[in-house]
């Protein structure tokens, strides 16, 4: 498991009400009612965006918006997975929330991990959804966390 | 003639290309992720130069289409305008569609319904 040296965790998360905000704990613990762990493997990355395609048919999206929540949950994973360090975990979390779903996916990064915002991927992560953000006020963990809502506009 | 013996039964898209009378088809079966682009890269690409006068992507039976494969879509149009090839997608269903309707690309390409209609232009 990936816990924080000490030493390394004396720059805290900003808090906010977000659900996306890391709170005091880092962005590795972050209670969401569903989180799926798996392996920072991108052969497991399907698995993760059916969870989150079956959580937002579940909540009653419509089928575009279905589908763009699975790209966009495929593309932020994506994006993690190949920042992560050797043998840790991509975490996605999922928060539904009168009509529209958060999900905060991260992956236990080294200190220089950057996440570029000018690729292809983001634009498209970002056309997507109705918010998404780079999560890294934690310098042991990078995450992103985007919104949904459940019918576009 | 390439086909897809060197794909195994697990991998999570087939491709299996048909040739003839000029026209290559290249049909697809499964999920155009991060994981499968690559090798979806290198057949599209051995396709375009063989300098086809129609390069055909069937995508009916694609079940995922993620932004890696919007990136080699675009980049294969552009390829294929460089050699002279005209490229066309055939893809009725949302798994394409919409990923490219909720990018803005949908009017780059030339899009059929059918394999047959593609042929024909």
């Amino acid at each position: 498991m990936q816990t924080p040296e000490p030493q390394q965790r004396d720059r805290t998360s900003t808090a906010t009400s977000d659900p996306g905000a890391a709170g005091s704990a880092g962005l590795a613990e972050t209670p969401t009612p569903v989180e799926v762990r798996v392996h920072a493997d991108p052969a497991l990355i399907p698995s993760v965006r059916a969870v989150a395609a079956d959580l937002a048919a579940r909540a009653d999206f419509d089928l575009d918006a279905v589908s763009d929540l699975r790209m966009a949950v495929d593309e932020a994973c994506s994006a993690l997975v190949p920042l992560a360090r050797e043998g840790g975990q991509l975490r996605c979390g999922f928060v539904m929330s009168e009509g529209r779903i958060d999900v905060i996916c991260r992956v236990p990064v080294r200190h220089e991990a950057t996440l570029r915002q000018d690729t292809f991927g983001w634009r498209v992560l970002t056309t997507l959804t109705d918010d998404a953000e780079v999560l890294d006020a934690d310098p042991e963990w990078l995450g992103i966390h985007l919104r949904k809502q459940r019918l576009n506009p | 003639m390439a086909t897809d013996d060197d794909l195994t039964a697990e991998d999570p898209l087939g491709v299996d290309v048909q040739r003839s009378n000029g026209a290559s088809v290249i049909r697809l079966a499964g999920e155009i992720d991060m994981l499968t682009t690559p090798a979806l890269r290198a057949k599209v690409n051995e396709e375009l130069q063989g300098k086809p006068t129609v390069l055909v992507l069937d995508m009916l039976s694609v079940e995922f289409l993620g932004s890696s494969g919007l990136a080699l879509l675009v980049e294969a149009l552009d390829e294929s305008r460089n050699r002279d090839v005209a490229l066309r997608l055939v893809a009725n269903s949302r798994p394409v569609s919409r990923p490219l309707q909720a990018t803005g690309l949908t009017d780059l390409f030339a899009l059929y319904p059918s394999v047959e209609a593609a042929l024909a232009g």
